[in-house]
């Protein structure tokens, strides 16, 4: 009986911070993010950026175009792969029946549709990824954690 | 071992929020680089409830090289008051999309923000990058820089209106800096009426 309770007691526990990160979930975030914090390395300025001649040649839209469907075909897979997992109850161990999964479902869709809608209308909009140096470099291993 | 146990402990895993399993995948594929699927797995848990994962969706957007969305998507998370505000980390990584978006003021606020609780190793460089942005801020090109950001305010406010406020929020700030004031009061207008327009605690 008592460790009935004591269960019961672990169960809403779990419950009430379900809401919120598993410390190592939170941990491993974080983490990512450091090993791939990169700080800029060119110069800041308030001039209207100009895009390099190299990217107003054919060729160059043609790369766009291509790195965009490349880019949405990449985005779809991963997006079908997740809601896969959720509609075949990995990953989840919830067991609840199908609220998850359809959210879950409805949820990669609309993800898939909002990044295939955006992917590519950015890749002019001149502002280059600045941070996206080689793995490790610039890591300061550093400067994260919570507000006390 | 008692028949009730193994249920009790299955109840016990499915109290695991949904959205868990697809922010630890985000994790390990922003880990990898894989940024495209991060941010995919990102959304799905923001989805599904996640109170942290529009911080993460901002960050994979900024090493997507989308900047602008970048910028937004903090804004967003922010104004959804939850999860990972308050995270050193993750605002250098806001600094940093401000800062690929030429939101040098803005950038200036958030790498301040961090380098106060920065630890030895990133403060200096903080430090340094925050003294590279005030040199940047050259009068000659605050006027044509708060008449650029005004004008994309005004073109995204109602269609995209957490980015307008950004802009606009910039343009103020550039204002004051200002010797005639620029264009000081139409952009602390429309800041103010953005951010009365904006939906509290939700997106």
């Amino acid at each position: 009986m008592l460790r009935c309770a004591f269960m019961l007691v672990l169960l809403l526990a779990s419950r009430a911070t379900a809401d919120e990160l598993a410390p190592r979930t939170r941990a491993l975030l974080h983490e990512a993010l450091e090993a791939r914090l990169t700080l800029p390395t060119e110069p800041p300025s308030l001039q209207r950026p100009v895009l390099p001649s190299s990217l107003s040649s054919p060729n160059a839209a043609d790369a766009r175009e291509s790195n965009s469907a490349a880019t949405q075909a990449a985005q779809a897979a991963a997006a079908k792969r997740a809601a896969q997992d959720v509609a075949n109850g990995k990953g989840h161990g919830n067991g609840n029946g199908n609220d998850a999964s359809d959210s879950a479902r409805n949820a990669a869709g609309q993800a898939r549709g909002v990044e295939a809608r955006t992917t590519g209308g950015q890749g002019a909009s001149g502002h280059g990824n600045p941070h996206g140096g080689p793995p490790g470099q610039g890591n300061p291993g550093n400067g994260g954690g919570k507000k006390p | 071992m008692s028949p009730l146990r193994p249920a009790v402990l299955a109840l016990l895993l499915a109290a695991a929020p949904p959205s868990e399993s697809h922010l630890v995948a985000g994790a390990d594929a922003f880990r990898a680089e894989a940024y495209e699927k991060a941010l995919v797995e990102f959304r799905v848990a923001e989805a599904l409830g996640s109170a942290d994962a529009s911080w993460y969706v901002a960050a994979s957007l900024l090493k997507l090289g989308r900047a602008e969305d970048a910028v937004e998507a903090f804004v967003l998370a922010e104004r959804s008051n939850r999860g990972g505000a308050g995270d050193a980390l993750l605002e250098v990584y806001r600094g940093q999309a401000c800062y690929a978006a030429q939101l040098l003021v803005c950038a200036d606020r958030w790498f301040g923000s961090a380098e106060a609780r920065a630890g030895p190793r990133l403060a200096p460089q903080l430090k340094a990058l925050r003294s590279a942005l005030r040199d940047a801020l050259r009068p000659e090109q605050i006027e044509p820089a708060i008449d650029r950001f005004l004008d994309r305010a005004a073109a995204l406010q109602r269609t995209r209106p957490a980015l307008a406020l950004a802009f606009a929020e910039e343009a103020a700030a550039l204002a004051t800096r200002s010797p005639e004031r620029h264009r000081q009061d139409e952009a602390t207008a429309l800041a103010g009426r953005l951010v009365a327009a904006a939906p509290k605690g939700g997106r």
